[in-house]
């Protein structure tokens, strides 16, 4: 059954998710071609004129961007809402599937729309940093491949990551691959847990869901502030006796917490979940 | 409670046997909403009923039916007391067996028609997609056209082919003829008979008892979240001299 409902759920994802990776693509797009129209050659007289061009193209996408994120994350809550919460919801809890293999499958669409438009995020940046390097440094003058010249880039990147971060570009890409999926199957854990905490209050369901939305971010960024002192003591001291820290030794600890708070919260918001629908539910 | 001990002391219709299992069972069941102090919308209610019957819910608005009928298919949880179908709490199994019409259209405005029947089909695995297609081509609806371009009474046609093509034990149908014209009326009357399996029990809820007395064997009469009676269509007919709606109309005259 969980495949079934999982069927379901994409099929309704679906048609949102691409209009938002269209968006993503297109504004990349954009991006690319206005930043094709400035001219390298460009003497003195033009340079500001460029600058703004090239910042114009860069704030198109970075609000193509944030557009993109935060659609997908309103359209993850307005299904999970409206499957569950409106008259949709006497159909969606009448299935003969168990609360747990509904929430799984929710969660689990959601988790992989969200990496899906993250993973879109990710290439449109390479293509336009691709665009960008190819079309402002000619790297045949320096006598390189395209090749050749990023993989000196990301070899200069390697040896400075070792040296502030203390780990290597690989570690720290897998680490922070690792904190991008924790971080997302936690925040979509968050955001369908506070959607179900609204449904206590019957009259205004959906405002009660953005105020506990608002109230757990507040507390988890309370305890991700009050989590990061001991670090900035750590750091002080370290530096009152000459000691080099790395990055990593800095605010590795903290990132791990933050990560055990967000599991923590997930794990929560789970049984929260859970409780709203199996002994809380109360449809319109 | 005294008009349900004169008729029948045993809160059952007389003619089903009490040593079989019955397909629902509602003991002492009580709700109470939160926020809504003291008030129970379901108090203290317990009956049991056998397969092979159409039931009347009756009772006027607010009277508690609608809430006993989400706690039997587990859309809420009761306060107290227990339903039981199949002698299972409600749950995935339960779900399996009771095909729900609710008063509201639950259906995703997005999907087409056969779209939807194939949803039907996919959960439901006593669903006839045989069935929901000769219905559907009896009453002309495309099977292609999206939800959200059918009228209103259509998509509660729609809702309820779906719902009657189920081969279900218990099919729990709330308000199914509210607020539709006669001709509609009459069509959903129609399926509901043609379609009656006689193992099955349909259990209707509704306030507009003239409509659906014909076709009734047994009444659930609820009076502020109460079991104010449990007969037969024929025991009250016989002993009070009256159909049941004009027995409804002095039972609950205001």
């Amino acid at each position: 059954m969980l495949g079934k409902l999982m069927k379901y759920e994409w099929r309704g994802m679906r048609t949102p998710l691409i209009i938002m990776l269209c968006i993503l693509a297109g504004t990349t797009l954009l991006t690319c071609g206005i930043m094709l129209t400035i001219n390298p050659e460009y003497d003195d007289v033009l340079v500001g004129f460029s600058m703004l061009t090239a910042m114009f193209s860069f704030l198109l996408y970075y609000f193509g961007l944030i557009g993109c994120i935060i659609g997908i994350t309103v359209i993850i809550a307005v299904r999970f809402y409206k499957t569950c919460y409106t008259d949709q919801g006497y159909l969606t809890h009448t299935l003969p599937v168990s609360t747990v293999q509904l929430l799984a499958a929710k969660t689990i669409t959601a988790v992989l729309s969200y990496l899906l438009v993250l993973a879109g995020v990710v290439i449109t940046i390479v293509v336009i940093v691709l665009v960008g390097t190819s079309h402002f440094l000619n790297v045949g003058d320096f006598g390189y491949t395209m090749q050749e010249a990023l993989s000196e880039v990301f070899g200069g990147m390697n040896d400075l990551m070792i040296i502030y971060w203390g780990m290597s570009f690989g570690e720290y890409m897998l680490w922070m691959l690792l904190m991008i999926v924790i971080e997302c199957v936690a925040g979509i854990f968050k955001l369908f847990g506070c959607i179900s905490l609204g449904q206590l209050y019957a009259k205004h369901r959906i405002l009660g869901a953005i105020l506990a939305y608002f109230v757990l971010n507040i507390v988890q960024n309370m305890i991700a502030y009050l989590s990061i002192l001991p670090t900035f003591a750590h750091i002080i001291s370290a530096a009152e006796y000459g000691n080099e820290l790395t990055m990593m030794s800095v605010f590795g600890p903290n990132a791990i917490f933050t990560l055990l708070t967000s599991v923590a919260i997930a794990v929560a918001m789970y049984f929260v979940n859970l409780h709203m629908m199996t002994k809380r539910l109360n449809l319109e | 409670m005294n008009e349900q001990n004169t008729i029948n002391q045993t809160g059952m219709p007389e003619n089903n046997s009490m040593t079989v299992m019955p397909l629902l069972q509602v003991n002492d069941l009580c709700k109470r909403y939160p926020g809504a102090g003291s008030y129970m919308a379901v108090y203290h209610m317990s009956f049991s009923i056998p397969r092979g019957r159409i039931i009347g819910l009756l009772g006027p608005n607010g009277c508690g039916k609608s809430t006993l009928i989400k706690m039997v298919n587990g859309l809420l949880a009761p306060t107290s007391g227990a339903v039981y179908i199949n002698g299972m709490v409600p749950g995935p199994e339960t779900k399996m067996v009771i095909s729900y019409l609710p008063e509201r259209t639950y259906l995703d405005n997005s999907m087409k028609v056969c779209q939807m029947i194939d949803y039907f089909c996919d959960f439901y695995t006593n669903f006839s997609k045989e069935k929901a297609y000769y219905m559907l081509g009896a009453l002309g609806i495309d099977l292609n056209a999206r939800l959200k371009t059918l009228s209103k009474g259509t998509k509660e046609k729609v809702q309820l082919i779906l719902v009657m093509s189920r081969e279900a034990d218990l099919y729990i149908l709330d308000e199914p003829i509210a607020g539709v014209d006669p001709a509609a009326r009459d069509y959903i009357l129609r399926a509901i008979i043609s379609n009656y399996n006689p193992n099955a029990t349909i259990l209707l809820s509704t306030h507009l008892i003239s409509d659906i007395e014909n076709v009734l064997d047994d009444v659930i009469f609820m009076k502020n979240g109460s079991l104010m009676l449990h007969a037969s269509v024929d025991s009250i007919r016989s002993q009070t001299g009256k159909s049941v709606d004009a027995y409804f109309r002095e039972v609950y005259a205001c």
